[in-house]
């Protein structure tokens, strides 16, 4: 179908409610054909597997490292890719992966040598590490406490090898939240980060009244802490209940929270979001603070790296972050990490009692 | 209630709250319900001013439905 | 020749094997001024530690409450490039595939009306591009329409549903997730442009328990094929994998949740009565292992991140409904669903968090479903519960108790 773009646009042209195109436009003659009909598929290696149909037809799909954040440029340079060897036809991952679907083997090598040759990193099939959802942190985010594509891009060269060669006892998912509204699936992920604060809002009295709603801004508060000050028709914020969520900025643009100093990462682990052996789970707090340290992070990396570390050494064949600390009782995981559990490990919010322990049963550690 | 009258009641309900409450679809929709206006009517009424250009959506935490003269308003204030 | 800024700090992140958004925004910026503007920008945030995005969430194309977020920038005289710097999401297509023909068409409208920086995708699965100002935005949506594509959602509405890979290639999806996303995002595009929930709705659609697009965890409707049939096994190809060196004994039979695989060095046997449908054994035992039907999905409500009251993961509210065109059965329980969500709900209150504070029994009359054990992990261990009227007519023991 060809595309075009008027030289004047005539905006009362504009269709509303169509919807996205149809899927099939998209797809390629090989898949069009065996669509629900695939019978196995195999890795041949950390970047490439091969779909086999019944009816004997196979793709392979090579898959590439995306920071997400693309320019023209790069989307041309992989459109132009994909005619060469693909017949035009690529895919990303949900995890923000490039997959270029080749239906002629013999071009399988050849496009792999371009993709080495353009510096592409070829990996993330399979037990290792995949691409890392985030957000959009200081690149366009208004409550962002930290930056989200430097963060990743620093765990990423971090653990290169992990996606284009070496193994981790299971898939080993990061992602990346820039504050804690959390808009990723960093509550569910095997090490997850998240931008945090550790003061209270400032309160803009003067613009308040112009910019937010009483009611509304009150309501966001999960604690209460926000009440009215009539006086300056604008709020008061109880210091000893706010727990720094943020979550009244998003409603109510004076009551700013964002830090240069006191704003930092926090490392949460265990999730999971697959239903394999054990139940989805959640991520749970391993680091409460680290200091939000660009352009490298050093602390987050080096705490990182004390997690990753422990769970190859010691986690079985199979077993995900969260199994592998289920398994191992979680006083034996801050031994084996050596990260100290402090007072905010214990938790004092909405479901704090179902996470004391019930039962003598405790591990020995030291 | 007549479609005409029902956007005119609309408008002036949304005019009046400026600065006081925002309203969304569902709650102009409670208000004209109470009125005895079914709801089907009352949000074919605001399709209509929004796709006319008299009202608007907005965003703040939550979508609202406001006057379409507060866009350029707030583009001149937000660069205050 | 556009402007240029000094980045130390952002040049050190283009060091290093992963690819670098530094190069990307830096290859926009040479022929771009906003591109150029957002890098210096972002320098500045880099060496400041804080962000300089502004609220604002006025903008959008006329019609429509949804598929722009508006953008300001705190320093828009330092960076006048930036000063508005809106995002669209366009409404991708189900699972993600393109041809080159169109990722050229997308390029071409952003180079002309943005700032040639995009995403690859959103956290909820649409194209989004980055950074265009408020005058361009009509233009932006009417070439998008007049070429097939249209908005995605955003704002108290119907978001951009989207799905895992499914049928177009893998073996285990069980449910057409594309079109079935397809077909969901057609029904509900006024819900989806017109934002009239209490807050946002998110549906998400994989073929299997593997759960490759995390519904279960982000979605407030996660919809996951599953069966009802047994697990076909191929022996040769189960010793095909013992050849390899795989240890069944630890690897499968240890491992599964329902204890109900068995290994005696040559035959593999599944008491298919207690599996639990987890994956686990035919994840990796790819090729030998296969469900078999009836095919249907398992569909959950209610997941998404903290805020207000603390991350939810999704709850069991049709243990397995079976998912044929046209899906009526589907959209008219979302339809049902919503419905009583935007009757009661308050603003900024998800499906989730309106179940919890009115109980799950009314939004099940709600939708006209009864309860069953699989929609809970386990009964109540309190003993305050609610009576309705009518729940003890007919002395309903007497008919259980013959």
């Amino acid at each position: 179908m060809p595309y075009v773009i008027p030289d004047v646009v005539d905006v009362k042209q504009r269709k509303t409610d169509i919807g996205p195109p149809h899927y099939k436009n998209f797809l390629p003659p090989v898949i069009q054909k065996n669509y629900g009909d695939w019978k196995t598929h195999e890795i041949l290696s950390p970047g490439l597997m091969v779909h086999i149909a019944n009816s004997g037809d196979k793709i392979w799909t090579i898959r590439v490292a995306s920071p997400r954040l693309l320019a023209t440029d790069t989307l041309r340079e992989i459109a132009d890719i994909a005619e060469k060897y693909c017949d035009g036809y690529f895919r990303f991952t949900t995890r923000n992966n490039i997959e270029f679907l080749v239906s002629d083997e013999s071009k399988v090598n050849p496009l792999i040598e371009e993709l080495k040759a353009k510096k592409y990193m070829i990996g993330g099939i399979g037990s290792r590490v995949s691409n890392i959802v985030h957000t959009q942190g200081w690149i366009h985010c208004h409550s962002a406490a930290v930056d989200a594509s430097g963060l990743v891009k620093c765990l990423m060269d971090e653990f290169a090898d992990y996606f284009t060669t070496k193994e981790t006892p299971n898939k080993l998912r990061f992602a990346v939240a820039c504050c804690t509204n959390m808009c990723g699936a960093v509550h569910c992920s095997d090490i997850a980060f998240v931008g945090i604060h550790t003061k209270i809002p400032r309160i803009d009295h003067d613009k308040f009244k112009d910019l937010c709603e009483l009611p509304t801004t009150m309501a966001a508060c999960p604690t209460a802490a926000i009440i009215p000050d009539p006086a300056k028709k604008s709020v008061k914020i109880k210091e000893e209940k706010c727990m720094y969520c943020g979550n009244c900025y998003s409603v109510c643009p004076s009551l700013p929270i964002k830090d240069p100093v006191n704003d930092g990462v926090a490392i949460v682990v265990g999730g999971k979001v697959g239903n394999l052996r054990t139940p989805p789970k959640f991520s749970k707090l391993a680091v409460a603070f680290l200091p939000n340290n660009p352009p490298r992070w050093p602390e987050v990396i080096k705490a990182t790296k004390m997690i990753f570390d422990a769970y190859v050494a010691g986690a079985k064949k199979h077993e995900r972050v969260g199994e592998w600390i289920q398994r191992i009782g979680w006083e034996k995981f801050f031994a084996v990490t050596g990260i100290p559990f402090t007072w905010q490990h214990v938790d004092d919010w909405t479901y704090a009692f179902e996470t004391f322990r019930t039962t003598a049963q405790i591990k020995w550690v030291k | 209630m007549e479609k005409e009258e029902l956007k005119k009641q609309i408008y002036t309900l949304i005019e009046q709250a400026q600065g006081k409450k925002k309203y969304k679809q569902m709650d102009i929709i409670k208000h004209f319900r109470n009125l005895g206006v079914s709801d089907a009517e009352t949000k074919e009424a605001i399709r209509e001013l929004i796709d006319g250009g008299q009202l608007i959506y907005t965003y703040m935490g939550g979508s609202y439905i406001e006057l379409a003269t507060k866009l350029e308003k707030f583009e001149k204030d937000i660069f205050k | 020749m556009t402007k240029k800024y000094d980045t130390p700090l952002l040049d050190e992140l283009e060091k290093g094997p992963f690819p670098s958004f530094v190069t990307e925004i830096k290859k926009a910026a040479a022929k771009n001024e906003m591109a150029a503007d957002e890098l210096g920008l972002l320098e500045k945030s880099f060496r400041d530690k804080v962000t300089y995005w502004k609220h604002g969430g006025i903008v959008g194309v006329r019609g429509y409450g949804g598929g722009v977020i508006g953008r300001y920038c705190e320093l828009a005289d330092q960076f006048p490039g930036v000063a508005h710097f809106h995002t669209v999401r366009i409404n991708q297509p189900a699972g993600l595939f393109y041809t080159s023909e169109a990722m050229r068409f997308i390029c071409d409208v952003w180079d002309r009306y943005g700032s040639g920086l995009t995403n690859f995708h959103g956290s909820t699965g649409d194209i989004i591009l980055l950074g265009t100002v408020t005058d361009n935005l009509e233009a932006i949506g009417t070439i998008f329409s007049i070429n097939g594509f249209d908005l995605g959602g955003s704002g108290s509405a119907m978001r951009t549903p989207s799905c895992c890979v499914g049928p177009a290639r893998c073996e285990w999806s069980m449910i057409d997730t594309l079109d079935i996303t397809y077909d969901l995002t057609q029904e509900f595009q006024d819900e989806l442009h017109r934002p009239s929930f209490p807050y946002k709705f998110k549906i998400k659609t994989v073929g299997c328990p593997i759960d490759c697009n995390a519904s279960i965890a982000r979605a407030d409707c996660s919809i996951i094929g599953t069966w009802k049939g047994p697990i076909a096994i191929d022996q040769d190809k189960v010793k095909d994998y013992v050849k390899k060196g795989m240890n069944i004994q630890e690897e499968i039979v240890n491992l599964c949740p329902g204890k109900c695989i068995t290994w005696d060095g040559n035959n593999l046997a599944i008491n298919d009565s207690d599996c639990l449908h987890c994956m686990h054994c035919i994840a990796k035992l790819a090729g030998a292992l296969k469900p078999t039907p009836p095919f249907g999905a398992t569909v959950l409500i209610g997941s998404k991140a903290p805020f207000v009251v603390g991350a939810t993961l999704s709850w069991v509210i049709f243990p397995f409904i079976e998912m044929k065109p046209p899906y009526q059965e589907m959209k008219d329980f979302i339809r049902a669903a919503t419905e009583w969500w935007s009757e009661y709900g308050k603003n900024r209150e998800r499906i989730g968090e309106l179940i919890l504070r009115m109980g799950m029994r009314e939004f099940l009359e709600a939708v006209g479903l009864t309860p069953t054990p699989e929609m809970v992990k386990e009964p109540r261990r309190d003993p305050f519960w609610f009576w309705k009227e009518g729940d003890l007519e007919g002395k309903p023991w007497e008919s259980w108790l013959k």
